[in-house]
């Protein structure tokens, strides 16, 4: 978190700077008008160079004309052209100090015959400016050199970047272990009163901050100056990202004319819709933005948006899409999928936790037609019935799946034992949480005949039906014996029945060691 | 059908061996036969050129039984003064430690005294071994000389309490029987080898010895320590 917080207090203390600036009206140095103020003079005005001075300038002021001094003298001094270009107000905003691509504009003072009496009041004023010209009365906020090296910028938007992606997909590291249930369960994983203590602290803590508060902090450096909305833009539009429903609706008003005319967009990696569960069902939050082009996109989120479908037109453009995460959508149903799957032929990725409008025949179309898909989630809460065997046995028959969460559906021992033979080769991640009807003769027997060779990652929390967990222990001690270690997360009784007989195991091994090992020392050898 | 089929690629996962790790240090004055010892015992090889160790010799023997690998680190310490300061390598970790001399010259068992001294202060939770070498020249002496040094390392073992054992590298005369009866020790094993005890012949005494140390240790450490027998 320090990175943004850091960024966005940059952001503050530099945008309140520009507004103060706006508000003060500056009178327009006269120094740059007068004859004295020649070629000579050039080098002390660009020491005291502040934008406000080319800035804010009345129009009439401002030459709009190329100029090549005419001057003899300046000739004589410069051998080089001094050319002064100024457009006036037409010009886009000018940038603030920092920026440091800004042009060193130089003027050169007009040069054409004065009356004298005009002569008179510019001396007056110059002088009267060159008295005040050390005054200021504010000093010029300065950024750190860093963030005006494009290159070190790149890497820290980048950064910025990864971490707002991470922040989304904070419940989803793989590489964390689930926490555990209450704090004897922590007790029986960690074995160490300490450590478990530890871990229940954290669990305890990061349920009541549940709902962090997030900062968009990557949009908010397209406002500080030139340079970082030219490194952060292309970020932005890699990966489109909404967490506010009306953000989105402007956006799809606005985007015809981004992505129709202006060549600075282009097509996005990833769209993201973080959740937007305010949305009601009938609103037609999508309608805008469903030409929107897609053809690079290779990963659409919808991350708990219950009521927003993707529009049926992106899977048409979408051909690279490889990973589609919906999670938590009420809308998503057998009808949506058997039409998806019929453009998805890349499809690699597909999360559907709970969405629990999807049955067996949804699931089974994806199999017949994603051929490519590695990973498939349908856990659930509720209506565990409408995944049953039927889909676990078409995944097992026509995909390759690697990660399957079955988590909380009515599949069978069959089931299991026919999506083993099939393709239990290729599973690494297998989670069975809740599933109510296995018993003691899938899971425990599977492993126990190695019919999940690869596996890393074994999920059984509250199976109620299993009490044997005799394989279960004898293939995680294989397996670690062998240097691929297999972790099982389990809830409490299971967590205390594999200790359990992991005791028993290491005890009978250890008694088998000694018994062994005195019958070798008495050996008679004749060495 | 296709699931006999697959029935029959499907064994049962094979069962997981144990495997002990056991690491034995070898100390003794310089020319005594560690080094000849251990290559004998991890090898099966004798060679009579002399080599000099330079700080410390590490070979691995793996024995395999029926359930469980046994796998013997042997570290050999330099004799020479100057590799006193890396003692610790040999000594600390150890489960046991075997002290060397040459039986033929009494010299050297008299050093045992100090190797003994440091090598505790270390580790004093090591079952010591002390070792005669050079069995097959010391049948040659004098037989009173024998009677002699047979005595004096008698009381060495007892002080120590070390089993003891006369053994030639050369001949190949009780070699196993010294890691024998390291690993009986350390894990309380019963071992029903006949002791010798006559002097002149190649003496084996292990019974009365090393025992005090493992009473000493709570009963049920030797199952469940097994894994790591190290203290």
């Amino acid at each position: 978190m320090r990175l943004p917080t850091l960024i966005n207090k940059y952001i503050n203390n530099k945008r309140g700077h520009d507004s103060q600036i706006t508000d003060s009206i500056t009178p327009p140095p006269m120094k740059k008008f007068s004859r004295e103020s020649s070629p000579n003079e050039r080098t002390s005005r660009s020491r005291s160079a502040s934008p406000t001075k080319y800035r804010r300038r009345h129009p009439y002021q401002v030459p709009k004309h190329v100029t090549i001094s005419k001057d003899t003298k300046s000739l004589q001094l410069n051998t080089t052209h001094t050319v002064a270009f100024y457009e006036g107000l037409s010009t886009p905003v000018e940038s603030p100090v920092t920026t440091p691509e800004r042009i060193n504009i130089v003027t050169t003072p007009l040069t054409s015959p004065r009356p004298d009496f005009y002569d008179k009041e510019l001396n007056f004023r110059t002088s009267l400016v060159k008295n005040f010209a050390d005054l200021k009365l504010q000093q010029p906020f300065q950024t750190h050199p860093i963030f005006r090296i494009p290159e070190i910028l790149d890497n820290i938007i980048k950064h910025l970047s990864l971490h707002e992606k991470e922040a989304i997909n904070l419940n989803e590291n793989p590489f964390k272990r689930r926490a555990p249930e209450t704090y004897q369960h922590a007790l029986l994983l960690y074995k160490d009163e300490v450590k478990a203590k530890k871990v229940w602290d954290e669990v305890l803590k990061t349920k009541r901050n549940s709902n962090f508060v997030y900062e968009p902090s990557l949009y908010n450096c397209l406002s500080v100056n030139k340079i970082w909305y030219r490194v952060a833009l292309p970020y932005l539009q890699k990966e489109l990202m909404f967490r506010d429903a009306n953000k989105l609706k402007r956006f799809g008003e606005l985007s015809k004319g981004i992505y129709g005319k202006k060549k600075k967009f282009t097509s996005p990696n990833s769209f993201t819709l973080y959740k937007l569960h305010q949305v009601a069902p009938g609103d037609q939050i999508m309608e805008d933005i469903s030409t929107l082009p897609l053809q690079n996109v290779k990963t659409l989120q919808f991350y708990i948006c219950p009521n927003i479908l993707p529009p049926r037109s992106w899977f048409h453009v979408a051909q690279n899409l490889q990973k589609v995460i919906l999670p938590g959508n009420r809308k998503i149903n057998d009808r949506f999928l058997i039409e998806a799957s019929l453009n998805l032929t890349n499809l690699k990725y597909l999360d559907l936790r709970a969405c629990e409008n999807v049955s067996d025949v949804g699931i089974v179309s994806i199999a017949l037609r994603c051929k490519k898909l590695e990973f498939i989630n349908l856990g659930r809460h509720s209506r565990g019935e409408l995944i049953t065997d039927v889909s676990l046995v078409a995944l097992g028959k026509y995909t390759n799946i690697v990660t399957l969460g079955m988590a909380g559906c009515n599949i069978t021992d069959n089931g299991l034992w026919d999506f083993a033979q099939r393709n239990g080769d290729n599973v690494k991640r297998l989670s069975l949480n809740n599933c109510k009807l296995l018993t003691n003769f899938s899971i425990p027997y599977l492993v126990g005949f190695n019919y999940f060779p690869n596996l890393a990652v074994l999920e059984i929390k509250n199976l109620v039906n299993i009490d044997d967990v005799k394989w279960l222990v004898k293939f995680m001690l294989w397996k670690k014996y062998s240097n691929h270690p297999l972790l099982i997360e389990s809830c409490h009784r299971i967590t205390k029945l594999l200790g359990i007989e992991e005791k028993k195991i290491k005890k009978t091994n250890a008694i088998c060691a000694l018994s062994d090992m005195s019958e070798w020392i008495n050996e008679d050898e004749s060495l | 059908m296709v699931a006999s089929e697959e029935h029959e690629k499907h064994q049962q996962i094979p069962f997981v061996r144990n495997q002990v790790d056991i690491q034995v240090g070898l100390v003794g004055d310089a020319q005594v036969g560690k080094t000849s010892l251990m290559v004998k015992y991890v090898q099966n090889i004798f060679d009579e050129e002399y080599t000099q160790t330079l700080g410390v010799n590490f070979l691995k023997r793996k024995v395999n039984l029926r359930s469980t690998d046994i796998v013997f680190s042997l570290m050999d310490l330099g004799g020479q003064r100057e590799f006193i300061n890396m003692l610790p390598l040999a000594a600390v970790g150890s489960a046991a430690i075997i002290f060397l001399f040459d039986l033929t010259r009494p010299e050297t068992l008299e050093s045992v005294k100090e190797w003994y001294r440091q090598a505790y202060g270390l580790n004093n939770q090591a079952i010591p071994i002390l070792v005669g070498t050079k069995y097959d020249l010391f049948i040659d002496l004098d037989e009173e000389y024998q009677r002699q040094v047979s005595k004096t390392a008698l009381d060495y073992s007892e002080v120590m309490d070390a089993p003891l054992v006369f053994c030639s590298t050369a001949k190949s005369i009780n070699i196993q029987k010294i890691f024998k009866i390291a690993l009986a020790k350390i894990f309380s094993l019963t071992l029903t080898i006949s002791e010798i005890k006559d002097t002149g012949d190649p003496i084996l005494l292990y019974k009365r010895f090393g025992s005090k140390l493992s009473k000493n240790k709570s009963s049920p450490s030797s199952s469940t320590k097994l894994k790591t027998p190290r203290a």
